[in-house]
């Protein structure tokens, strides 16, 4: 089992936890496994004023928040555990796709910027599906689809097999000067989009871009076998 | 709005606001406090507990307890838990009016007329685990008390019936009942263990049914501590108890709960959800995925 993150970190929660204790008073943290859990009431803030409140837990994994995505889930029983409400079948909220987390934090968030960014984000749209069946920010389309609404516009193309390329580069441990580029231009990678791809690397955790990988994958292999 | 829809709006109400005036001073005040321990009492380990700790806290009446306690081997602030009581009075009597309680010292302003809402309570770890701790008891038939600040905190934050806790200290304050808040939360962790799946509004009526007809059978033992039956306790303040839930329960019968609890603000909660998102900057919103 590994060391939970309080325990491998304590400089860390002890920096953190008086300022989580300070923000957010119904929020509690306890051990679980080799999870440091955060677990309590999230209020909803608006003209100073708490306007809702959904019970939570945020499971933060050993390697901590600023590196690795928290699994959150929602416990009071209020959302239900469908794709259509963004929550997994095992009850995980379903944030983003981690990619495009990354992509926009490359350096990851602390546990508090965390709680006040994407979780409040996601719950404040919660609510506001709640009332109009809509998702104030805009959702991104389920399973591999959602994947390639996020990578189209970084590679400039929304064709699956071109993405799948670009993201077997991202994960490739190295690369090499004799590639051929993705994107079908027969150039060689650095003469083309050498530095889209360095970039994507440098921002991308490799880990969230083999998840891209494999959602594409499986609904490709999925096609291929539809069409066969 | 439903009943229970209704005692959610309560508790919605009665929550401190992140960033709001309460808990600012609160935490402006216990840095100040912590920073006086840190330079008078440097082996002093004072730590959140109470309400704050336990996630029951409400707007109306809500403190912070500082449970204060020293090492084992340590003696800077004395030998005997008396002399570790005073020893943290005194450390804070130039800068707040300190008001002895029993076990916990409350402070407030230099002319003692503004509430800080901070309790500290002195006393000494067991050993070195840091875990049971004995606490000092001012004027009591026994001079100290045995205690855990995690199992009393675990005990109430982990109970699954913590809404419940919270409209029935409500309750406590509005109905002046004069229960102590710690025995009341045990009181309600007890009763509802067996209905935790049951609405809010069944689990405060069935505690209050208890109280009502059942309130000589009420008993609560200290969960840190087996020997500390705090059953007597209630002796006091039980008639007030039994009547107080018999009123309640005939006005929720009459008119529902909300003369008990009285108005709450009421939204349109579509033009509140659109306020909400609308006031959320665009590096702050997110997308969602589903596989």
């Amino acid at each position: 089992m590994r060391t939970p993150w309080h325990v491998g970190n304590p400089l860390e929660f002890e920096r953190m936890l008086p300022l989580l204790e300070a923000e957010f008073p119904y929020l509690h943290v306890e051990v679980r496994d080799s999870y440091t859990v955060v677990s309590g009431d999230l209020p909803i803030v608006l003209d100073g004023r708490v306007v809702d409140s959904f019970a939570i837990e945020v499971m933060i994994p050993p390697d901590g928040t600023r590196h690795a995505v928290p699994i959150v889930r929602e416990v009071g029983g209020r959302i239900p555990w469908i794709a259509d409400r963004h929550v997994f079948s095992n009850g995980e909220a379903c944030l983003f796709i981690e990619a495009e987390y990354w992509y926009k934090h490359p350096d990851g968030m602390d546990l508090l910027e965390f709680l006040r960014g994407p979780i409040t984000s996601y719950f404040i749209g919660q609510m506001s599906y709640e009332q109009e069946k809509r998702w104030p920010f805009g959702e991104r389309s389920h399973g591999a689809l959602g994947v390639v609404e996020f990578w189209a516009p970084l590679v400039g193309s929304r064709d699956p097999q071109v993405i799948k390329k670009f993201l077997e580069m991202v994960v490739a441990k190295k690369l090499r000067s004799t590639w051929r580029c993705p994107c079908g231009s027969g150039h060689r990678l650095w003469g083309c989009h050498g530095e889209t791809v360095r970039k994507l690397r440098s921002r991308i955790k490799r880990s969230a871009a083999v998840t891209s990988l494999s959602h594409l994958d499986r609904a490709l292999r999925a096609r291929t076998r539809r069409a066969s | 709005m439903t009943d229970n829809e209704y005692l959610d709006a309560v508790l919605r109400d009665q929550m401190l606001v992140p960033g709001g005036p309460e808990l600012t001073e609160l935490e402006r005040q216990r840095v100040n406090v912590v920073g006086i321990l840190a330079r008078k009492l440097p082996s002093a380990k004072p730590r959140k507990g109470g309400s704050w700790a336990k996630g029951t806290m409400n707007l109306e009446v809500y403190d912070l307890d500082l449970p204060t306690y020293f090492p084992r081997d340590e003696d800077d602030a004395g030998e005997t838990l008396e002399e570790i009581y005073d020893a943290v009075a005194d450390a804070m009597s130039e800068d707040y009016f300190v008001e002895r309680r029993r076990s916990a010292l409350r402070l407030r302003d230099k002319d003692g007329q503004a509430d800080t809402h901070i309790d500290l309570v002195p006393g000494r770890f067991f050993d070195a685990a840091e875990g049971d701790a004995w606490i000092y008891q001012n004027n009591a038939d026994k001079c100290r008390l045995k205690t855990n600040l995690d199992v009393h905190i675990a005990h109430i934050r982990d109970s699954g019936v913590r809404p419940a806790i919270r409209l029935m200290k409500l309750w406590n304050v509005r109905e002046s009942v004069g229960m102590k808040t710690f025995v009341l939360e045990l009181l309600v962790v007890d009763l509802l263990k067996q209905r935790k799946s049951s609405s809010l509004a069944n689990q405060l009526r069935y505690v209050l049914e208890q109280f009502r007809d059942d309130a000589d059978s009420l008993s609560v033992t200290d969960p840190a501590n087996g020997n500390n039956d705090l059953t007597p306790a209630l002796a006091h303040v039980k008639p007030r108890l039994m009547l107080a839930a018999k009123q309640t329960l005939a006005k929720v019968d009459k008119d529902g709960w909300q003369p008990v609890f009285g108005p709450v603000k009421v939204e349109d909660k579509r033009a509140t959800a659109v306020r909400v998102a609308a006031a959320v900057p665009a590096a702050a919103q997110y997308r969602p995925h589903a596989e």
